[in-house]
């Protein structure tokens, strides 16, 4: 790695800014057919939580002009039967079979599906379908105390989700302060901008998908087994998706519902899902319930750590909300118990949202800290030092790289620290200030993948994976990572993502997508590179130890220069090179190594609160981030703001609220589940360490994309306690929670 | 189009174009924009006027397509991103939302964009505070907001000093 690199690290202007920008990038609503226009379809849902469809009535439909066809479970085996929501070569976000039978296992289950000539014709008939049912005792409340309740032993990475060390009761006993109490983090609902969306065009037996997906070949692969074809038949496009934050991880339904519906009517189907559909489709954050329990000495050393998560999954679904992970190996302390519980509900299902178990565990746990620190008389920070180490508490082994005690100083210097007061002391003007501070941290994941490194005669450089940009700059990195091993120009470097027809990728989730190219990309690299010397060894030349450079379409080597026209023999037009890795980090069973591998960061708010009104604004935010080596600085800030940013709603706006009656989303908008807005933000002030973690991959990055929310919700908490003396256990916190308590 | 037994005529001009198009009623400008017209650089977010994402120009006015009915906008001058720049030639709020990284997914960008250039023509003043004010129709969930500030200031006060030179 070349440290003074003119390429890494660089704030290089997005490579698909000017179609992003002027309307001509393509998300999967955008396209058409090749031929034709594609028909409408809208999704019929149940209205009831549990039982059965009796039946349709469709007489409604029959006269409406443009009306084509109503599918539903009683067209018989549309689509193969799918037994587990990881069928190894695929993970979806449930574990039915939509059409399969006429059960219903919560509201908004997709029962039907109406397909039309145009949208208003399909929204109009989908409106004008009578559903009977037979309804079923729905177990909804998260308290039905008939509810099912399941320990599970795994998250899907394969970590333990129930884990105990030492004796927690005896480090209670030596304990001279101990914090124990109940958080409790809302449903929340990813709301990317872009409602998932898919279009289908069946040609014969083979299948092309437009999708809103962050993963193309797992989304080829779910198609491909509930459609019954040979997976190398299905195509699934998605060069441009428009947000996801999880709801587009793993695969859902509604996918191969278009997908079967297509076939069955044999023309193209555009499903575009609803933003009411959004809430109940593709997941959402479940409701947690957290008992944390803290005890330390009188210097502040840890002696028991408790952290006990009850949550929630539908009957179809099996996220768990890993709440507890975090607390497993974050802080040193030998007795420890960490415990997560499920009841099993009629609700829709849960899914990974933008760091799942992470966010809504450091609340509690940072908040428990904030409020032990209280206790013990002592600095938050101080205590957080107090009891950090750099040993992961889990297994024993060390990090790769760890420099979170530097994240905690440089955060605490940028946001004046030193300015912060006893709790409900600081008053300007009409305004209660208050500052607040928690750690964050996510796990470094990795997983295998294969790239294409191809060269043409212009001496344009291409590199070709099966991963996609959500957003977070993927294709400006992917550029960055090529210029850099060829000594050329990121605008020499064309990126093919977005389609499952390239070398095979991971999904964009649990931040991995950078670390895992970059290993891939190395390898590609490599390969291509030999081939090219190999090649111009050939012609006659004689290349040195130098690094191959190709820019200006040339490639060059020390004092030799050749025209990439001269090096590529003109019947083949190109010279490709496959490379990749098929290694796994991070994931219980991936390759053996005696580190540990996690991205650190700390973050401080400032909250200013009114003291009439209780309206609580947040006018900064520092965030210090430990996340490896920085590839782009420029998009990688704009991922930290996001964070951030999706951190104040959590901590002060997002719930979406479901009727205990009747099993139904409440506020399923943008109009009553709100998110920050523009003039919600104010200053962010991000830092990054930027210190390389080669033992991770050949670029030395980790990945950045869920960090940035871990820990914000904890830091404002805190500083709203610090403001105002009232502790809210609960998010979001609104001017309610403070009004008859704030201090005069 | 086949479809609906109750058909309207309408004539508008799209980004210079003049479209004489027979529609459903029930049609929304937006739904006219991207479905009929295949214009798909305006985008749906929520159908509802809540996010942002399909806002256009009616008449020189920004306006969120998805709450406005294409039968009364018969008539109308509507002006959508693809009227504003190309990838090849960008409007100058084009280059500067990709200099100060103005968006994320770009999903939300056209409507940004275009709230945007209407916003620098409304009378809402020149701090930041004003133009966030007259951003916060349009969401954005990737949370670029303060590098759409900046990208806005930029052109502002750009048109600014070209003014007053």
């Amino acid at each position: 790695m070349n440290v003074n690199s003119t390429v890494i690290g660089k704030p290089i202007s997005r490579v698909d800014g000017r179609l992003k920008t002027t309307g001509a990038a393509r998300y999967a609503a955008d396209h058409r057919p090749v031929e034709g226009r594609p028909l409408h379809a809208v999704l019929v849902k149940s209205s009831i939580a549990s039982g059965r469809i009796t039946g349709f009535d469709l007489s409604a439909l029959q006269s409406m002009s443009g009306f084509v066809r109503f599918v539903s479970h009683l067209d018989g085996a549309l689509i193969r039967t799918i037994k587990n929501p990881v069928d190894g070569a695929f993970a979806a976000g449930e574990e039915y079979t939509p059409f399969e039978n006429d059960r219903v296992h919560f509201v908004g289950q997709h029962i039907g599906l109406v397909v039309a000539q145009t949208l208003e014709v399909a929204e109009a008939a989908a409106k004008a379908v009578v559903v009977d049912y037979e309804t079923s005792a729905a177990r909804i409340e998260f308290a039905d105390p008939t509810a099912e309740v399941r320990q599970p032993d795994l998250y899907n990475t394969g970590e333990e989700l129930q884990v105990s060390r030492g004796h927690v009761e005896a480090g209670l006993v030596e304990a001279v302060e101990i914090v124990k109490a109940t958080y409790t983090t809302p449903i929340e609902h990813h709301n990317p901008i872009e409602p998932s969306a898919t279009l289908a065009v069946w040609d014969g037996d083979h299948l092309t998908i437009y999708d809103a997906t962050q993963g193309s070949v797992n989304d080829k692969n779910y198609v491909a087994f509930g459609m019954s074809v040979d997976p190398k038949n299905v195509r699934v496009l998605n060069p441009f998706i428009g947000g996801g934050f999880g709801c587009k991880g793993f695969t859902w339904p509604h996918t191969l519902i278009a997908a079967a519906a297509a076939r069955a009517v044999e023309q193209p189907v555009l499903l575009v899902l609803s933003r009411k559909d959004m809430y109940t489709s593709c997941g959402h954050r479940p409701y947690t319930e957290q008992e944390v329990t803290l005890a330390a000495d009188a210097d502040g050393v840890l002696t028991a750590t408790r952290h006990r998560t009850q949550s929630y999954r539908s009957l179809v679904g099996d996220h768990v909300e890993p709440c507890g992970m975090t607390t497993a190996m974050l802080y040193q302390c030998d007795n420890l118990e960490v415990t997560h519980s499920v009841r099993v509900l009629n609700r829709p299902s849960g899914t990974p949202l933008r760091s799942p178990g992470e966010a809504p565990g450091t609340f509690a746990l940072e908040s428990a800290m904030d409020e032990l620190a209280e206790k013990l008389g002592m600095d938050p920070v101080d205590l957080r030092r107090r009891n950090h180490t750099d040993i992961d508490q889990r297994n024993g082994r060390k990090w790769s790289s760890k420099h979170l005690l530097e994240c905690y100083d440089r955060g605490a210097e940028k946001i004046g620290w030193g300015r912060r007061k006893a709790p409900g002391q600081w008053r300007d003007g009409n305004d209660l200030v208050g500052l607040g501070m928690a750690t964050a941290c996510y796990p470094g994941y990795r997983m295998p993948t294969q790239t294409r490194l191809t060269l043409d005669r212009d001496g344009t450089l291409h590199v070709g994976v099966a991963v996609q940009d959500i957003g977070t700059g993927l294709y400006t990195v992917l550029a960055q990572m090529v210029a850099e091993r060829f000594g050329t120009s990121p605008e020499n470097v064309r990126v093919l993502i977005g389609d499952s027809d390239l070398p095979p990728g991971p999904l964009a989730g649990g931040s991995m997508t950078t670390a895992s190219v970059a290993a891939a990309v190395d390898d590609g690299c490599r390969a291509l590179s030999e081939k090219l010397r190999a090649r111009l060894v050939d012609m006659g030349h004689t290349p040195g130890n130098e690094p191959l450079v190709i820019d200006g379409g040339a490639l060059r080597s020390g004092p030799l220069s050749v025209p990439a026209a001269e090096v590529i023999p003109t019947d083949v037009h190109e010279i490709v090179a496959e490379g990749g890795s098929d290694d796994t980090y991070g994931f219980t069973g991936g390759v053996e190594t005696d580190k540990s591998f996690y991205s650190f960061g700390a973050i401080f708010a400032e909250v200013r609160i009114d003291r009439d009104f209780g309206i609580i604004r947040v006018p900064k935010m520092t965030g210090v981030f430990d996340v490896g080596r920085v590839i782009n600085a420029k998009t990688a800030r704009s991922q930290m703001l996001g964070g951030m940013t999706f951190g104040i709603g959590m901590a002060l706006m997002e719930e979406t609220f479901i009727d205990d009656k009747t099993g139904r989303f409440v506020n399923p908008s943008l109009g009553e589940y709100y998110v920050p807005v523009n003039a919600d933000v104010n200053e962010f002030d991000v830092e990054m360490l930027d210190i390389p973690d080669y033992d991770f991959n050949p670029f030395g990055a980790r990945g950045l994309g869920e960090i940035s929310n871990v820990g914000a919700s904890a830091a404002i908490a805190n500083a709203v306690y610090n403001a105002t003396g009232i502790r809210v256990r609960h998010l979001p916190i609104r001017l309610d929670d403070l009004l008859e308590d704030l201090p005069r | 189009m086949a479809a609906s037994a109750h058909q309207l005529r309408i004539d508008l001009t799209v980004n210079g174009t003049v479209h004489g198009i027979d529609i459903d009623p029930r049609t929304t400008l937006l739904d006219l924009l991207r479905e009929t017209l295949d214009l798909t650089g305006t985008k749906k977010g929520c159908n509802h006027g809540q996010c942002g994402a399909c806002t256009v120009h009616v008449n020189g006015k920004r306006v969120l397509a998805c709450l406005t009915l294409a039968a009364l906008c018969d008539g109308a001058d509507v002006r959508t991103i693809e009227g504003v720049g190309t990838p090849e030639k960008l409007h100058p709020l084009q280059d500067a939302f990709i200099a100060h990284d103005g968006f994320q997914c770009g999903y939300c960008t056209s409507g940004q964009i275009m709230s945007a250039l209407a916003a620098l023509e409304e009378p809402w003043g020149p701090d930041d505070a004003a133009i966030k004010e007259a951003m916060s129709g349009n969401i954005c969930r990737c949370g670029a907001y303060p590098n759409i500030v900046a990208a806005v200031q930029e052109v502002r006060k750009s048109a600014e000093g070209g003014r007053n030179a």
